[in-house]
C-alpha cells in the first residue's frame, strides 16, 4: 500500500526509488530510469514508466523489474521477475492482459497461477525472506 | 547500494511518442496493439517473450496517458 504522502506521479517515482534504497540490493545501473508520459501542451503528468531494470542482491540473484503507473498511481501493468545467480527463474510477478487473470505469477515448474497485485514492497519482502 | 543516493533518470516523452513505438511493433508483427497478444499466441498458449512484456507495457503506458486525457469532464452545454 502507498503511504500517505504519496499522492502524485512525482511522488511514486521518489517513493520507488526509496525501496530500491532501502533494499539492501545494488542497481545494475547508476540511477533508477523513469519515463514520464507527459501531455505536451498543459506539461500535465498522465503516466510513468519505471524501469525495465534489474537491482542485484547479495549472491548475485537479481530482480528485473518494471511498472506502469496511471495518474490515479495504479500500476496498471507490471513485471517484477526475481532470477536466480545462474539466470534461472525463481519467479516472475505479472500484471498484464492476455491470460485469464490480469495478475499473476509464473513459477520455475514454467507454468503460471493466479496471484494477488503487488507493488514493489511486497516483491522486495518476497526477495528477502528468500535470502535469509 | 548505499542508502539515501539512488539516482533517478528521468525522460520525457509524450503519448505520440508512445503511438510511434506501437506502430513499429504493428508493422513488425501484422496486428494492431489492442490484438497484441495475438501475435504470441502457440497453439493457444500465450508464449511471454521479452518483446511480448515490451510491447504490452507500452501499450498500456499509451492507453493510461490517453485515457486520463479522455477522462476531463466535457464542458457542459447550455439548454437552449
Amino acid at each position: 500500500m502507498l503511504p500517505r504522502w504519496v499522492r502524485s506521479l512525482d511522488d511514486y517515482w521518489s517513493w520507488f526509488a526509496e525501496q530500491l534504497d532501502y533494499s539492501g540490493g545494488r542497481l545494475e545501473d547508476d540511477s533508477v530510469q523513469v519515463q514520464i508520459v507527459e501531455d505536451e501542451a498543459t506539461g500535465e503528468r498522465l503516466a510513468l514508466i519505471l524501469g525495465r531494470q534489474r537491482v542485484i542482491f547479495h549472491g548475485g540473484s537479481w530482480l528485473e523489474f518494471r511498472v506502469v503507473v496511471d495518474r490515479s498511481l495504479e500500476q496498471v501493468e507490471y513485471n517484477y521477475h526475481y532470477s536466480s545467480a545462474q539466470g534461472e527463474l525463481v519467479w516472475r510477478m505479472d500484471k498484464h492482459p492476455g491470460h485469464g487473470e490480469l495478475s499473476h505469477i509464473h513459477r520455475a515448474d514454467g507454468r503460471h497461477y493466479r496471484y494477488p497485485e503487488v507493488d514493489i514492497t511486497d516483491v522486495l519482502s518476497e526477495i528477502l525472506k528468500q535470502l535469509e | 547500494m548505499a542508502r539515501g543516493v539512488v539516482k533517478t533518470e528521468l525522460r520525457f516523452v509524450t503519448a505520440e511518442d508512445l503511438r510511434s513505438q506501437l506502430a513499429e511493433y504493428e508493422a513488425r508483427f501484422g496486428v494492431p496493439s489492442d490484438r497484441l497478444a495475438d501475435a504470441f499466441r502457440r497453439d493457444g498458449e500465450l508464449e511471454e517473450t521479452q518483446e511480448f512484456l515490451d510491447w504490452s507495457a507500452l501499450y498500456s503506458a499509451y492507453l493510461a496517458a490517453t485515457t486520463s486525457s479522455q477522462r476531463k469532464p466535457a464542458p457542459r452545454r447550455r439548454a437552449p
